[in-house]
């Protein structure tokens, strides 16, 4: 973590969803940054706008006020389509239940965010493999996701989130499908992504080990952040190369 | 053919022959006569059928049951002699698979017995010596034949830390061999980790004067359990040095991560090992050459212990050894496992 730089700023950002009576707000103001190589995670009880928070900063959902920038883009002004070609170039995705296309092979479901940028098939094909040698599932990549064990297809689903090396990989509960084995071999992968590439990490999770991974931890409650924690033996450890 | 498609043929092959008998009877019988006389032909006619059916299904069960029963015979033959052999019955169908897959498993029995008492009988060995010493010490201090010196002490504590470590080292084995082998990986530069190692055993090394160097060694993380791999490497640089004779040299290679693996070769300039004897030295209690083993101070388990490690991390460890020129272990470890 050289450069410290800010990555992604989110400025009083709010998220309602419904109208009139009905409206909830998912997120309440909320500012928030993200520096490069960090690792954040975010915590916080069921329904506390954990996810909503995660969409909001990934350009996935629109914000309802406030704004997001990446790299001094402002990405919460970007038009949908903008927004989509912006996503699959910068930023990469871990979903708890891992996401993958089930009919495709665990290389072609890597390939995806490169043939989404127009890379071309075989140069994808390539890096897809390092992205699975990386990951340690080479000799996997011609499997279907129904042949592989929970981890290994969160792990396919990690390769495919760096397969395009973004600048973020948002996570929202990645290892909430997981057992304690396959949980720290995927966290200890981030871990390692994260001080080789210098890719930032947003991760939503419950689990407090998994936080054990963030330099920083914020804790939310009700659409809110209401207090954060650094780890210091990480932010020590992250500073030198 | 299948038990079953056999069973299928027989039944399909009765019925349509008794409904052709029946239709023919029938037809022979069914026009004249009054109607008591009628009544008895449809009689017989049933009996016939009956007979005919009851008579093909019972020759089919006996066909199909004889080879069953040849089964069984054989197999409680071998279960109460307890000697390997084959059972051998012919064809292809359900029966025929099972004496195979029977053969297999009775096969894979005696084996795991035999490797068992294998086991006890060299562990009972390994464990005699130090043991004997240890009573015989003790035995002459108890007569008052040897005074009670520190000196005479040190030794017996040897003996039983050779002992331990042996018992620690089978206990490591076979839980590696069950596959339970617990590993706490994490992210280690294994460069790191192989000085780590080398500078255990430079004064080892400087003493009986071999050369101990560590050439290419790239900073390469690999995600494995620190100490197993710590103990894996100790036991190969430690067999190289302890094998390679004064003034020798062995030498440490690292390659860098290439598909997914890095490769350690530990190269020394000993005596080899013999073409017919290298299969077995990752065997336990194997040594390449009795004459030196126990004053080596090895227990025989280093190189088992090694290779079990090594796979459990879902690596290799070959070997490749020329007699008279050295020999050379080559360590493959994924730098993330798949499993």
């Amino acid at each position: 973590m050289n450069d410290q730089s800010v990555l992604l700023e989110a400025q009083a950002v709010r998220k309602i969803y419904g109208i009139g009576d009905q409206a909830i707000e998912a997120v309440k103001n909320v500012n928030f940054e993200l520096r490069r190589g960090e690792i954040v995670s975010i915590m916080g009880p069921s329904g506390c706008g954990k996810t909503t928070l995660l969409n909001c900063l990934a350009g996935m959902d629109d914000v309802t006020t406030g704004s997001v920038r990446m790299e001094g883009i402002q990405v919460s002004g970007l038009s949908e389509r903008a927004r989509d070609a912006f996503r699959a170039k910068y930023l990469g995705f871990v979903f708890q239940f891992y996401n993958l296309v089930p009919v495709l092979s665990a290389a072609e479901n890597v390939e995806l965010p490169l043939l989404c940028n127009g890379i071309a098939r075989s140069a994808a094909r390539e890096r897809a493999l390092q992205a699975l040698t990386r990951v340690g599932l080479r000799d996997r990549a011609n499997h279907r996701p129904d042949e592989l064990s929970g981890g290994q297809q969160q792990r396919v689903a990690l390769a495919r989130a760096i397969v395009h090396q973004p600048r973020i990989v948002f996570a929202d509960e990645p290892t909430g499908a997981l057992d304690g084995d396959s949980n720290a071999m995927v966290m200890d992968l981030i871990d390692h992504i994260n001080r080789h590439d210098g890719i930032s990490f947003v991760i939503v999770t419950h689990n407090p080990k998994v936080s054990g991974y963030a330099h920083r931890t914020l804790y939310m409650d009700s659409g809110k952040l209401i207090s954060e924690r650094r780890s210091a033996a990480i932010e020590e450890r992250a500073v030198t190369p | 053919m299948k038990q079953r498609t056999k069973l299928a043929v027989a039944i399909g092959v009765t019925a349509a022959f008794a409904a052709i008998a029946a239709v023919v009877l029938g037809y022979a019988w069914g026009s004249h006569g009054d109607a008591g006389s009628r009544s008895l032909q449809y009689a017989l006619m049933l009996l016939f059928l009956f007979l005919l059916i009851g008579g093909t299904a019972s020759w089919v069960a006996l066909l199909l049951s004889s080879r069953m029963q040849q089964l069984v015979a054989e197999a409680r033959q071998v279960s109460q002699t307890g000697i390997e052999k084959d059972i051998q019955v012919g064809g292809e169908d359900e029966i025929a698979e099972l004496a195979v897959l029977f053969n297999r498993v009775s096969r894979e029995w005696i084996q795991g017995e035999e490797a068992r008492n294998q086991l006890v009988s060299d562990a009972a060995h390994e464990l005699r010596t130090p043991v004997a010493i240890l009573r015989g010490h003790l035995e002459t201090m108890l007569k008052g034949a040897m005074e009670l010196k520190r000196e005479n002490l040190v030794s017996l504590l040897d003996e039983t830390k050779r002992m331990s470590r042996l018992i620690q080292e089978l206990q490591q084995l076979s839980l590696a061999e069950a596959g339970k082998l617990r590993l706490d990986r994490e992210w280690i530069d294994i460069n790191l980790l192989l000085r780590e190692v080398v500078d255990i055993f430079s004064v080892e090394a400087e003493e009986k004067q071999i050369g101990l160097s560590e050439l290419d060694a790239l900073a390469c993380e690999v995600y494995c359990d620190p100490s197993r791999m710590k103990q894996t490497l100790i036991n190969l640089i430690g067999n190289a040095i302890r094998y390679t004779p004064e003034g020798g040299k062995v030498e440490i290679r690292q390659t860098t991560e290439q598909d997914g693996h890095i490769q350690i070769e530990v190269a020394d300039t000993g005596p080899g090992i013999a073409a017919d004897k290298l299969p077995y030295i990752f065997h336990r209690f194997y040594r390449a050459d009795d004459s030196r083993s126990r004053s080596a101070g090895g227990t025989g388990l280093g190189l088992a212990i090694a290779k079990q490690f090594v796979e459990a991390h879902g690596g290799t460890l070959n070997v490749a050894s020329e007699v008279g020129r050295g020999t050379l272990f080559v360590l493959r470890l994924p730098v993330f496992p798949a499993a």
